[in-house]
């Protein structure tokens, strides 16, 4: 490790960073703008400027920028520097010339980087006494404001969104002092990446639209760590609170999972915690008065019980505990997963899969520093965006080192090294069904049907490994294609194959692992990745419980069915039909959900669950990743309670063993793992509820939490006694353990003089590296060297039917998910319902774009209007899948047109 | 009379035109080159003359030839830099306007040295004509096996590009030049890597001025060993002089670097003297970004020796009391002109030209032309003095390319020589709206301090 | 344990003297006090007839101003909020929308603006800490109230009213 002197002090540093880098690590205070620790430096705002010395004898110095400079052994620098200082503080001047320091009225104020970098500088007196420049603002659509007077010319923002996130609408106009960053003429930002635009922006250009219409500032949020719940990566996310409503979500940086970044629907989704439509009493119908109290529901819910066969489904969006929970109370043989068969299967055979250690699933961070990635089958763009992100970091920063290989520059020498790589990319190839925007940067694409794409899959694995059985009647062109892709496969160090349960094809998942497998054997680390549908999906599939065809067999069999549905909306999870057949089978349904929809339509007994803002929850992402989620608030109204807490209540019912005492999540936990040994360690994933410092807890409020004695003023004068979190080591008060908490535990990123949140640079072990003690989680499958048992079943190869179709779902980013479109400026962006057929279809059966078409599935029949798909392979149809209002299809059969109306 | 190299012929009617050009020994250079030398060769005759770069920055072009990357199966590129916008220089225009031929022979020498089949001329979108000039000569040079492929039945392949830039002062810094050249945003480029290791599309290039890549054809014509007799010391052969200003005679002259400033100012043959009969009072002589010099500092150095029409001669003091020679941009200013307007119209074009880029010049030139304005409209303070130095001294050096040095240079060299100028119109905002500060006592013999006794 | 100050006198506990015991000598003395008060300078003034005057830096009730035009000087930036150290400031802000302008000064202002006068301290930070120059304390202070709800002021309370509408 070399060794430099800053200010004539020893430290030892890593090779290859700069000195910003090594400074920040350090955990000196060194103001920067245009530098970011996943984007590298370009050296234009001039603000981390040091003075460099020559050698121990050299007074002078010379003023460099350290974002730009290695580190050298040996190299002498100063950061207090007089010369260095000043400068510094004139950077700032200069900045702060056209900066309209309208701190009051903006929503960063608070949290900005500008103003702690101001701060920092020194500098406070203003000797520009000349009118400042204005700009005109930008609708740039529903989720992110535009104030350009506040610019400061960073670039940050064009660099985030053009060569980082890939996007084009956003870029930088004019020239000399009058640069403007924006888009050519109003419009939405194009990018599903464009929220992150707010963390970038170092000042309040490009805010939060959604935390706008309810603001608070940062230092007035109650805060606390959770998990992004609209798909299975699990981003981890902060999210805060203030008068009983969430108010913002904001990256948690964990650097093996999502890093610095997050997508638009983890960001700006959440605004269904606050709903009109959320369910707030517990309800049981039929009744002269339907809403009634917590002990009246307790007495009914003991008759429920008694006598009664309970049958229990379970959620892949409802986290751990209170799946548990519900199994608990109903017994393991009658919990079922609500969730269709074929999905069940696929998934039982990714958990097989993970948990025989035969292969590694690597983490986002791993597939970033891929050097060759396949897609088989999943729509990533749409099913985990962020995953998405990451493909595109691995793509390019393949292509990065590869040139860095050959010049002698750094990496994060950004500009240089997109000088040197220009057009060049990394392997990725990009098998999906249709057209996705990561083929821009594929090197190598197809457009075909799931077993088709499956086909090809096993082809590239008998290249790989020839003991494996070879793909009968392979067209030329796959051949030459898997050739193509297994080349590059082997090739490369770290090759990463994604796949996932979104095309309802098993054998893409075996063909998959096939290659990972195949790859691994030859000494160098492949990894598998899989997307899930959902936030808890791999969680409960882990669970290994039957399918909800199962559970409706088992409600026809048996009579006077008690069914207890903990958060499904099963007419978005398994076909229409199927949930009717399930209902009118049982004779007592019982729901647990957060927001009303169909299935709590057809509930007898109502009961309000918390989201996952107001509980405590342990939810396993895609590579297997159990991450805590802690409560955020708790809801003013004591009757919303987290699903667990009310499982737990109903079962101290049945048993009359219930010592009043409520179980904390952590000793669920305990429990699932002293049951299922797959979990073994989960409860480790976060400190347990008594964990404490000095006995001190770990506040969700900052040191400037204000209107204490006020807040509530209006409700009660009395100053009410601080929420008591008996679940967690957080507190819900200002006072409590200030220093570094452990990493599930941050509740939000602060350092004294670094409000925003770049002070996360004070929570890492370098710059852009780990959180200090670990990141967060506990990983549930790890490689153990188990020798891979191949699968050796190849499909047939697709043939269109006549009159048939192979349906399968289309995801939308903005649109698919159940909760995300509570957000206004997320269901704007949603599409309207369509069939989708290829062009030579819809023209075989003399149809035309718009045509109203209806298709039975499931019993049930549909009409649509046609959208005709220019890269959809023939044969196949395909719908969005659950747009708002929309039922569940059976996903992966067969259907045909019924009637057509122009 | 002075010798001639560039200019020798340029008195001739239909210089411009290729019948012409060729009947006056055109074309002899390149024909000596391709038929008769290597590659090598002629890079030998070209490090021989002593070249050095007539852009500005005065590098030697022999050295910076050799610099090329030479990988397997990579295109090169030469790239002509005729984006001549500093204020004040206007050479290359003549040269291109007159003798296109001349510049095009010079592009065919330094191609077939570089061993580039393409090369291009940037040239600055105000001229808006020349383009049209430069392509019907590139048509006749085709038309004539000059250009094309075969040349000559040589073998050698080169085409000659002309491109159009959008008036940006900027795409004249060599790597904003190539970015804009790729249909970019003319942002300069941060080295290394050098465009002679990755530069237009990712391929070794040499961006050379035109008055560089043209007197090439008269060093093959009389050998670099001759043409470095031109001249004195390391400012070998002869420069383009753009001579503006109050003089009698503005014009593009070409000056063997042997003359003194005096003698170039005064002399029939070169500038005629300052015009009306006034006095000189100082003179900026190698484009607007060079330090200005009040007429005592400009005739003699701070050591009272004769100043020279040389690189070395006009920088002799450094900043402290010399200057460059730049560009060739010469301008002369007389007793009537302000100083500090002057150096107003200049902060006020680098503040339109910034980039927009890096904090300190896009932020510092608006504020260094804000205050300007004040001190010239009679709304200035002392302190402003202080401030305008303070934010110069802060953007020199500390910039990602050198129009922020561009930029703060004339603003230093002005307050240095000039402070009391500044003073005075501040201190008399009423009378400095209605008359100049005059001559007062720029010109003033200078102390030479005695040589210490020995 | 000792004294923490020099005043501290033991208790004369001897039985008491038939003197003492008549208490006559007592309460002549006792009204001799009385009576001599009545002859000197009153310190109480007859509130609320008789008001006493202001030092120049009192600070009293809390207002919020307007601008020349107007228009709500607050745009509940959360400074005051954050300085009180009693914590008894709270507020939400909104987003002034197109034809509010004659309303608003800036582009945010206070929706909702709640100070709890029984946990006010009346120390003036909030009127230090304020950017805009909204929030002043007055010379006036708190009114009795029969109940405690009534000390908690709200936008209306707190608002200096426009010119020429009456509070």
């Amino acid at each position: 490790m070399p060794t430099i002197y800053i200010d004539n002090k020893a430290f030892e540093v890593k090779a290859g960073k700069n000195l910003l880098e090594a400074c920040l690590s350090l955990g000196l205070d060194l103001p920067y703008f245009c530098w970011h620790p996943a984007m590298g430096s370009v050296g234009a705002c001039r603000q981390c400027a040091v003075k460099v010395f020559k050698d121990e004898e050299d007074t002078r110095g010379r003023i460099v920028m350290s974002c730009m400079e290695s580190v050298k052994d040996g190299l002498r620098l100063s950061v207090n520097d007089k010369t260095a200082t000043t400068f510094r503080s004139q950077v700032i001047e200069w900045l702060m010339t056209n900066h309209p320091h309208d701190c009051p009225v903006c929503d960063e104020g608070g949290c900005c980087h500008l103003q702690d970098v101001t701060v920092m500088t020194g500098h406070n007196y203003r000797r520009y006494e000349y009118k400042k420049r204005t700009y005109t603002n930008q609708y740039l659509g529903p989720l992110v404001n535009h104030e350009m007077n506040r610019c400061i010319q960073c670039y940050r923002c064009v660099r985030y969104y053009r060569d980082y996130a890939g996007g084009k609408d956003l870029n930088v106009f004019s020239a000399h002092n009058h640069v403007y960053f924006g888009r050519e003429k109003d419009g939405v930002l194009q990018s599903p990446f464009s929220g992150n635009l707010v963390e970038v922006c170092p000042t309040g250009v490009f805010t939060d639209k959604t935390l706008k219409e309810h603001y608070t500032r940062k230092w007035d949020l109650t805060n606390a760590p959770a998990v992004c719940q609209h798909c299975s990566l699990g981003c981890n996310v902060i999210a805060g609170e203030r008068y009983g409503q969430l108010r913002n979500i904001v990256n948690r940086y964990n650097s093996e999972v999502n890093g610095y970044f997050l997508c638009d629907k983890g960001r700006f989704g959440y605004e269904f915690v606050n709903s009109e439509n959320r369910v707030t009493q517990p309800l049981i119908r039929k009744r002269q008065s339907e809403a009634v109290n917590r002990a009246t529901l307790m007495q009914h819910m003991s008759t429920l019980l008694s006598g009664h066969t309970l049958i229990g489904i379970g959620s892949p969006r409802a986290s751990l505990e209170s799946n548990y929970a519900l199994m608990d109370l109903v017994g393991k043989e009658n919990f079922y997963q609500g969730i269709p068969d074929d999905l069940v299967y696929i998934e039982q055979k990714i958990v097989d899969i993970l948990l025989s250690g035969a292969i590694h699933t690597p983490s986002l961070k791993e597939i970033e520093q891929a050097d060759a990635v396949l897609i088989l089958g999943e729509d990533i763009w749409n099913t985990a965006p962020v995953m998405a992100l990451a493909v595109r970091q691995s793509v390019m920063k393949t292509a990065a080192t590869h040139t860095t290989e050959q010049v002698a520059i750094p990496l994060w020498h950004d500009m240089a090294v997109r000088e040197l790589v220009q057009d060049a990319k990394g392997f990725l190839a990009n098998m999906t069904v249709t057209a996705s925007p990561l083929d821009e940067i594929s090197a190598s694409t197809m457009r075909a049907a799931p077993d088709d794409l499956a086909r090809l899959g096993f082809a590239i694995a008998h290249i790989l490994n020839p003991s494996l059985p070879e793909v009968p009647d392979a067209t030329d062109a796959v051949r030459t294609q898997a050739m193509n892709i297994s080349r590059a496969l082997q090739q490369a160090k770290h090759p990463v194959i994604i796949t996932g349960t979104s095309c309802w094809n098993n054998a893409l998942v075996r063909a998959a692992f096939d290659i990972a497998a195949a790859l691994d054997l030859t000494e160098k680390r492949a990894g598998l990745a899989f997307v899930m549908q959902d936030c808890n999906s791999l969680g409960l599939a882990m669970m290994r419980s039957s399918s909800f065809e199962k559970a409706i067999t088992s409600a026809e069999r048996s009579s006077n069915v008690t069914a207890i549905i903990l958060e499904n909306d099963l007419y978005r999870s398994v076909p229409a039909g199927q949930a009717d057949a399930f209902f009118s089978s049982c004779k007592n349904v019982v729901v647990l959900d957060t927001l009303h929809n169909r299935t709590t339509e057809r509930a007898d007994v109502l009961i309000p669950a918390a989201t996952f803002a107001e509980a405590d929850g342990t939810f396993v992402n895609n590579e297997a990743r159990a991450q805590c989620s802690s409560q955020v608030f708790m809801p003013a109204n004591s009757e919303v309670r987290e699903s667990f807490k009310w499982l737990s209540e109903i079962r101290s019912l049945k048993t009359t063993a219930g010592n009043g005492h409520e179980k904390h999540p952590d000793e669920i936990l305990q429990a699932l793992e002293s049951k299922f040994p797959q979990f073994k360690g989960i409860s480790r994933s976060a400190p347990p509820h008594d964990f404490r410092f000095h006995g001190a807890r770990i506040p969700r409020e900052s040191h400037r939490y204000s209107g204490r004695t006020a807040m509530q003023a209006n409700i009660d004068v009395s100053e009410p006694k601080p929420l008591q979190d008996d679940d967690s080591p957080l507190s819900y008060t200002m006072e409590g353990y200030r220093g570094p908490a452990p990493s599930p535990l941050i509740p939000f990123f602060w350092a004294p003089g670094w409000n925003s949140g770049q002070s996360v640079n004070k929570f890492q072990l370098e710059t852009g590296g780990s959180l200090k003690g670990g990141e967060p989680g506990v990983r549930l499958a790890e490689q153990t060297g188990v020798t891979p048992v191949f699968s050796r079943d190849i499909p047939d190869a697709f043939t269109a039917r006549q009159d048939k179709w192979l349906l399968l779902p289309q995801y939308h980013l903005f649109g698919s998910g159940e909760l995300s479109v509570y957000t206004e400026g997320i269901a704007s962006q949603s599409p309207a319902p369509y069939i989708s057929l290829s062009r030579h279809d819809a023209e075989r059966a003399g149809l035309k774009e718009g045509d109203i078409v209806t298709v039975k599935s499931d019993g049930k029949a549909y009409s649509l209007p046609l959208s005709i798909h220019g890269s959809l392979p023939d044969g196949i149809m395909l719908v969005p899948a659950g747009l708002r209002g929309m039922d569940s299809w059976s996903w992966g059969g067969w259907v045909n047109i019924s009637t057509v109306k122009v | 009379m002075g010798r001639k190299l560039l200019f020798d012929k340029a008195h001739i009617e239909g210089i411009r035109y290729y019948d012409v050009y060729r009947a006056n020994g055109g074309y002899g250079s390149a024909e000596k080159a391709l038929k008769s030398m290597t590659p090598e060769q002629v890079l030998d005759e070209v490090k021989k003359s002593g070249l050095r770069g007539r852009g500005g920055a005065g590098f030697p072009t022999g050295m910076k030839w050799s610099f090329i990357a030479k990988p397997e199966g990579v295109p090169r590129y030469l790239v002509c830099n005729a984006d001549e916008s500093e204020p004040g220089t206007f050479k290359d225009r003549y040269l291109m306007e007159f003798i296109p031929h001349l510049l095009i022979e010079g592009l065919l020498i330094s191609s077939y040295t570089l061993g580039c089949n393409s090369c291009y001329i940037y040239i600055r979108g105000e001229y808006a004509w020349i383009p049209d000039i430069l392509e019907q000569a590139i048509a006749e040079a085709k038309k004539n096996g000059w250009l094309g492929k075969n040349i000559q039945g040589t073998g050698f392949d080169l085409e000659i590009y002309v491109q159009r830039g959008a008036g940006a002062y900027i795409c004249g810094e060599e790597t904003a030049l190539i970015e804009s050249l790729e249909g970019k945003r003319g942002n300069p480029r941060i080295k290394p890597p050098f465009p002679a290791v990755k530069g237009l599309w990712d391929c070794p290039t040499v961006v050379n001025n035109v008055e560089t890549l043209a007197t090439v054809v008269p060093i093959l014509r009389i050998g670099g060993d001759e043409y470095a007799k031109y001249g004195t010391g390391k400012s070998t052969g002869t420069k383009l002089i753009s001579a503006c200003g109050n003089i009698n005679k503005p014009g593009v002259y070409e000056i063997e670097m042997n003359i003194s400033v005096e003698e170039f100012i005064y002399s029939d043959e070169y500038c005629g003297g300052i015009a009306n009969g006034k006095r000189l009072k100082a003179c900026i002589p190698g484009g607007s970004s060079v330090p200005i010099l009040p007429a005592n500092l400009l005739l003699k150095t701070a050591k009272g020796e004769q100043r020279m029409m040389t690189y070395e001669s006009l920088a002799d003091g450094g900043f402290a009391t010399g200057t460059m020679l730049g560009s060739g941009g010469f301008i002369v200013l007389d007793e009537d002109q302000c100083i500090v307007k002057n150096t107003l119209t200049f902060a006020r074009f680098y503040h339109h030209e910034s980039c927009g880029q890096c904090s300190p010049c896009r932020e510092g030139t608006g504020w260094m032309k804000r205050v300007l304005h004040n001190i010239e409209h009679g709304k200035g303070k002392m302190s402003d003095i202080d401030l305008l130095w303070d934010i110069q001294r802060k953007i020199e050096g500390n910039t990602i390319c050198p129009l922020g040095d561009a930029a703060a240079w004339p603003v230093a060299a002005a307050i240095r020589h000039f402070r009391d100028e500044f003073e005075w119109h501040v201190l008399h905002p009423d009378e400095a709206t209605k008359r100049n500060y005059g001559l007062a006592h720029y010109a003033d013999p200078l102390e030479i301090a005695a040589p210490a006794a020995v | 344990m000792q004294a923490l100050t020099n005043r501290a006198k033991p208790v004369d506990r001897r039985p008491m003297t038939f003197m003492e015991k008549i208490y006559l000598p007592a309460i002549a003395k006792g009204m001799g006090i009385t009576l001599k008060h009545i002859f000197q300078k009153k310190e109480t003034v007859r509130y609320p007839e008789q008001k006493r005057p202001f030092s120049p830096v009192f600070r009293g009730l809390h207002v919020l101003n307007r601008d020349a035009e107007g228009r709500e000087n607050c745009t509940a930036c959360g400074l005051c909020a954050v300085a009180c150290p009693a914590e008894a400031i709270t507020m939400e802000a909104a987003e002034r929308k197109p034809g509010e302008e004659n309303l608003y000064r800036e582009e945010k202002y206070a929706a909702r603006y709640e100070i709890n006068m029984l946990r006010c301290i009346f120390c003036g930070f909030c009127e230090e800490a304020c950017p805009k120059d909204a929030i002043y304390l007055t010379e006036t202070f708190a009114p009795a109230h029969y109940k405690r709800e009534g000390f908690i002021y709200g936008k209306k309370d707190l608002l200096v009213p426009m010119p020429g509408e009456k509070k």
